[in-house]
């Protein structure tokens, strides 16, 4: 079960960026309207990197471990099983997180008679019989998947040319420095996910090119961002993409090329319903593994379906319409929260690591 | 929608539990019983609006920074 570096990076950016395609965190998580928002991902580069290199270093002291197996390792079995519970949970966030907004997207915008368990139901059904197959079979996939995304992508961004209004980002850095950091927070912290590949990293044919997923792909992705956020401001105005739920379904919808292309939105929501399978998938296996490891089990793959069961249960909880869950993304609660799992969390087990690296003997592991 | 859960948890674990008592894998039939325990104790508190503790706001208690 080896992926290599290519795949990784296949999963790690397409995902953030057809989630950003109808989200556009940048805008709708900002607490203040502010037009130059599309400076963000230029922020958000140097924090995933650091991430990232605290990651890569671990997993180059632990090779064939991830954060959760070398935390068992590092802090013992006691503090190593809660760590692995606080992980499961932040994984079953995201994935509840996913499952949510995509329902909440289809309900308000597409499929408006259905009732919203139907719809988080027929996603989770399909990532828990992805989730049961493994790491390969996500990757596999989303090798399809994931060149289809970014070249729809490219395509909207492409046929929104000439609707884009430059003179929608001036005034220049209006709000200040100040407000764009504010603004950065959550941005920072959701792309902070990075700290994920300490799940994959020792299932990677070479686990030392983790840091190519890291170089390439935080760009790469921060770049596509950039992209997105500066199609939606400049055709939409701050003021109305700031107002709209879903500022890049907007986007789609006033697209026309010509009297022969027109209604794009399908294409979004393929792009869209790519990235949500791909991302629920990947954090409900990685939930899974997390308990299986924690708890020293022979294999997670029993714990997918209770576990997708509490995903579902999780994104009802999230709150009770689009405007309360959405208020999770203020950047007084996703950043500390965010930061606390993906640079808090893992620079304290670099830290350990550090001081306990003499003695640090691998005990057997079961995990499969 | 009652006999759609209860129907849905019997799927769940017919299809985990045979596999993990033959191959006597008692531990991850103890994580799969506690989990399930909360997904059916959840699931019930969601169709009768039981007042359960959310862990979504008890997340919001810890991690909200109060400026």
């Amino acid at each position: 079960m080896t992926v290599n570096w290519l795949q990784v990076l296949l999963l790690c950016f397409p995902i953030r960026i057809a989630f950003d395609l109808v989200m556009v965190l940048p805008v709708s998580a900002a607490p203040s309207p502010n037009r130059d928002v599309w400076l963000v991902p230029l922020l958000v580069i140097p924090v995933a990197w650091l991430v990232g290199a605290i990651v890569i270093k671990l997993g180059s002291i632990f090779p064939d471990k991830t954060i959760i197996q070398y935390s068992r390792t590092l802090l013992g079995p006691v503090f190593g099983s809660i760590l692995a519970l606080l992980y499961a949970w932040w994984f079953i966030f995201f994935a509840a997180l996913g499952v949510r907004i995509s329902s909440d997207f289809f309900l308000n915008s597409v499929m408006i008679f259905t009732p919203v368990s139907v719809l988080m139901g027929l996603t989770l059904l399909t990532s828990v019989i992805a989730a049961r197959r493994g790491l390969t079979t996500i990757a596999l996939v989303n090798q399809v998947l994931g060149p289809v995304m970014l070249g729809l992508i490219w395509m909207l961004i492409f046929l929104s040319l000439n609707r884009l209004r430059p003179s929608n980002l001036s005034p220049f850095m209006a709000g200040g420095l100040g407000n764009l950091l504010t603004n950065a927070v959550t941005p920072m912290a959701v792309c902070s996910d990075i700290v994920n590949l300490a799940m994959v990293i020792p299932f990677m044919d070479n686990p030392a090119h983790a840091s190519r997923v890291v170089k390439w792909g935080v760009p790469l992705g921060a770049l596509h961002l950039m992209a997105i956020v500066l199609v939606v401001i400049s055709s939409l105005g701050i003021d109305n993409a700031a107002l709209a739920t879903y500022p890049g379904l907007s986007v789609a919808r006033r697209i026309a090329f010509g009297e022969f292309v027109q209604r794009v939105e399908p294409a979004l929501l393929t792009v869209w319903l790519g990235g949500v399978f791909v991302q629920v998938t990947l954090n409900l296996m990685w939930a899974s593994q997390a308990m299986a490891q924690g708890f020293n089990l022979r294999c997670y793959k029993p714990l997918v379906l209770p576990l997708s069961v509490l995903v579902g249960l999780v994104a009802l909880l999230l709150g009770e319409n689009t405007l309360e869950y959405t208020a999770l993304f203020d950047p007084t609660f996703f950043g500390p929260y965010g930061f606390t799992f993906s640079l808090v969390i893992p620079s304290l087990l670099l830290l350990v690591a550090r001081i306990k690296r003499p003695a640090i003997k691998s005990p057997p592991e079961t995990q499969t | 929608m009652l006999a759609l859960l209860i129907l849905l948890f019997l799927v769940i674990i017919l299809i985990d539990v045979p596999p993990l008592l033959r191959d006597k894998m008692y531990r991850e039939l103890a994580v799969f019983s506690v989990l399930m325990a909360i997904a059916v104790l959840y699931s019930l508190g969601q169709f009768y609006n039981w007042p359960l503790p959310n862990p979504v706001r008890a997340l919001e208690t810890v991690f909200r920074f109060q400026p």
